[in-house]
């Protein structure tokens, strides 16, 4: 019989560690699908400081993977960079996860392109298979409430951009 | 079957990758990125397959998948 209560009660812990874990009233499961709470990463921006998804939580986040070679991926930067400036005081705000490049490649063309929203870098290049990307560019558009409510692979036009940012921005 | 790669960066990267890959079939250059352009490209990798008139018969924009690839070599060598 005591088998059976310290059994029980190594479960109830274990029930109160993961309702613990889970967050405040947020149900949906973790996840790479539009619907459900997007998967938090952690990556070390170019001024070195450690930044996570969830750092962000009550804003708008536009998760853009990138890489410097990549031709559509410096087409959109700019429209990305004119919607942060245009909407940063809304509580929106674009996090660049740059793809499998080092510091010393991707410093010159932030320069370049005069992006002032965090650039993050993962080198190997672990958010692409998070996500299960196909391709580059890609954006994530995450909610307020941590929910993923767009996958979109290719260039994201000025007008795609406002088309999802309007029903989630006041 | 011919597979022209056309690549966005430095020739210089690109031949190191060119080289640690094995890769033996050929790789043009686009450096002003008007292939990029012209197909109205909208991310990279993108796959455009030419039948042997010259027509397009198919693009994938994204990864392809090595079954998925296989398919359509086969499919359009059948042809003819």
């Amino acid at each position: 019989v005591n088998h059976w209560r310290q059994l029980a009660g190594i479960l109830l812990i274990l029930a109160v560690m993961a309702v613990a874990c889970s967050g405040p009233g947020q149900g949906a499961p973790q996840g790479i699908n539009t619907g459900q709470q997007a998967r938090d990463f952690t990556f070390e921006t170019l001024d070195g400081r450690q930044v996570s998804l969830s750092d962000h939580k009550g804003k708008v986040v536009l998760v853009n993977l990138w890489a410097t070679w990549c031709a559509p991926c410096r087409d959109e930067i700019p429209d990305l960079e004119a919607a942060y400036q245009a909407h940063q005081d809304e509580g929106f705000i674009v996090l660049g996860v740059n793809q499998g490049e080092t510091r010393d490649a991707v410093q010159p063309f932030v320069d370049e392109f005069r992006m002032t929203y965090p650039v993050l870098l993962d080198e190997q290049g672990e958010l692409m298979k998070i996500y299960r990307g196909q391709g580059l560019p890609m954006s994530l558009i995450v909610d307020g409430d941590g929910v993923l409510r767009v996958r979109h692979v290719g260039y994201l036009t000025a007008a795609q951009l406002d088309d999802h940012l309007a029903p989630l921005l006041p | 079957v011919n597979v022209p790669g056309l690549g966005g960066d430095t020739k210089e990267s690109a031949l190191d990758f060119i080289a640690e890959k094995g890769i033996t079939f050929p790789v043009v250059f686009d450096e002003g990125g008007h292939v990029y352009q012209q197909y109205e490209v909208r991310g990279v990798p993108n796959t455009i397959f030419v039948d042997r008139n010259g027509v397009i018969v198919s693009n994938y924009p994204g990864a392809m998948e090595a079954e998925q690839l296989e398919d359509q070599i086969r499919q359009l060598l059948e042809a003819g």
